[in-house]
């Protein structure tokens, strides 16, 4: 019972010191909220590159043109080895040498194909294949290039295309801008956490006085210490919501600025609602360790 | 009747060699009423300090409401600091609360129930004329009026000890005098009252014994107010 009675006093007296010192709340929960609007920005943004880069990777498709004595058995045994042995193959779809000569007359300018024999146009047969990587690493690519280039030493195959440079340009970019973003988003961690440290330190000092006199008649550490971390936590959460809540606006704002102004239809969800448990995460993260620092130099009992 | 208080050979020193305390010794009964004073640096401050279990002597032995301050664990110091009333020159209240919810503090650090908190402030707020007082903050209070808070936040516990650094300090003669009455009321049920002052005309209306310190060492121990109504 009284267990219970001294959680409640410290849970309402944590909710009254919110309302007896307004302005120092109001710059915790603002510092903490700024904060995670930084760091979740360049997180989203450092989640969105991952996204690119595996988007790349899942509509990538590779073409192995068949030497023209081929045949069908032969190019579904081919087949088979690719879908076994690469593993990560969406389909794998056989063209015989008529089947791609009617794709590359689909494909070519109808002028030009008015006075074209159709023997004249080049068919091969070919084996089209559709990869499925679900997350694309140096690693991945290097055995991808390695793999697919040995395919042309396969008898029966002419040529592989899966334009491998291509990827790996583009892996090194988005591979480079994930590296940059990464160590951008640990600084701004770093000073986001300087700044609510600093923040937390400035507003503990102006109730040094008020903890002073807490110890003086009896308190225990502990007993000025839980409601000022309740204190923390309910802050965090308050700036967690607003820190989302700002994210939402600044979205909704930019795509309809986009929508209106570029005639931009665009299709991105750039803060799916699961994103609102990260920031009251991150935000309780920041409020709990916030509350936490530079108090326990005013619980010394004695100097 | 036991002793409430006792100081063996205590001296305090602090670092650059200044000597707050020399080897003092006193004792100070239950329900005795005892007046240390001195010039400014004479070492008052700290034998309260000392008493609060807020620093350690360098040396020598203190005994407070038999618990040898010594040997106390720091986590029993704030239990130590429930049987003892502070009242201070410069009040320390908390700006940022009621006046009922500075006198309640002494007894939510208790852990007693809402109830029971609210009709012993009320109380002791109804005893010092300070009721209509309960919702203001320490800001829009007179000096006398702090002090009676402070005064209220000291007793709300019924403290075997109180203890009191220049009450009077800030508090315009009448003031004082009236302070100090309310501690003698304290005194008189019985709680054992110490206080620092250093003014002779105040100390001079009490009947009680007094230590004179002088840089940290003790000069003189006489018994004030002779001629007083309490004598």
């Amino acid at each position: 019972m009284k267990t219970l009675r001294v959680a409640l006093y410290f849970f309402r007296e944590a909710v009254a010191n919110l309302g007896r010192h307004p302005l120092h709340s109001g710059v915790g929960i603002l510092t903490v909220a700024v904060s995670l609007i930084m760091v979740g920005f360049l997180g989203l943004f450092l989640w969105k590159a991952n996204g690119l880069v595996d988007r790349m990777a899942g509509g990538l498709t590779l073409t192995v043109y068949l030497a023209p004595e081929v045949d069908r058995a032969a190019a579904d045994e081919l087949a088979t080895v690719i879908s076994t042995e690469w593993g990560e193959v969406e389909s794998v779809t056989f063209m015989s040498a008529e089947e791609d000569r009617q794709r590359n007359l689909r494909l070519l300018p109808a002028e030009l194909v008015e006075d074209l024999s159709p023997a004249m146009v080049p068919a091969q047969p070919t084996i089209e294949v559709e990869l499925k990587v679900e997350r694309l690493t140096e690693q991945r690519v290097d055995a991808m290039i390695e793999w697919f280039s040995s395919l042309e030493n396969v008898r029966g195959v002419d040529e592989v295309l899966f334009g491998a440079e291509k990827i790996a340009a583009a892996f090194s970019l988005v591979q480079g801008s994930r590296k940059l973003l990464a160590f951008m988003s640990l600084v701004l961690v770093l000073a986001a956490l300087f700044f609510v440290m600093t923040t937390t330190r400035l507003i503990v000092e102006g109730r040094r006085k008020e903890i002073e006199v807490l110890l003086l008649v009896g308190a225990t550490p502990g007993f000025v210490r839980i409601p000022h971390y309740i204190e923390g936590a309910l802050q965090g959460l308050a700036s967690g919501a607003l820190a989302y809540a700002c994210v939402w606006l600044l979205q909704r704002h930019m795509l309809s600025s986009l929508r209106s102004d570029v005639f931009l239809q665009v299709p991105v969800d750039l803060l799916p609602v699961g994103m609102v448990a990260w920031f009251l995460a991150g935000g309780l993260v920041l409020g709990l360790g916030g509350s936490s620092i530079g108090l326990s130099r005013y619980l010394r009992l004695t100097r | 009747m036991g002793s409430m208080v006792v100081f063996s050979n205590v001296t305090k020193r602090y670092p650059g060699g200044i000597t707050a305390i020399d080897s003092l010794s006193f004792g100070l009964e239950e329900g005795e009423f005892l007046f240390i004073t001195g010039p400014s640096g004479a070492g008052k401050s700290t034998v309260l300090r000392l008493l609060l279990a807020e620093e350690g002597p360098t040396a020598g032995q203190i005994i407070v409401a038999r618990r040898n301050l010594g040997s106390l664990r720091e986590s029993a110091i704030p239990y130590l600091r429930r049987n003892i009333g502070v009242i201070f020159q410069d009040f320390r209240l908390i700006d940022s609360r009621t006046a009922f919810e500075n006198i309640a503090v002494t007894l939510e650090v208790l852990g007693l129930p809402s109830s029971e908190i609210r009709n012993r402030v009320g109380q002791v707020m109804e005893v010092l004329g300070i009721s209509r007082l309960a919702e203001h903050r320490p800001p829009m209070l007179s000096g006398g009026e702090q002090q009676r808070v402070a005064i209220a936040r000291a007793v709300v516990n019924d403290p075997p000890l109180i203890i009191a650094d220049e009450p009077t300090g800030n508090l315009d003669p009448a003031l004082s005098v009236e302070v100090m009455n309310l501690l003698m009321d304290c005194h008189r049920r019985g709680t054992t009252l110490l206080v620092a002052t250093h003014d002779l005309g105040l100390m001079n209306r009490y009947r009680a014994r007094c230590l004179s310190l002088e840089r940290g060492v003790l000069v003189e121990e006489t018994i004030t107010g002779e001629q007083s109504e309490d004598a």
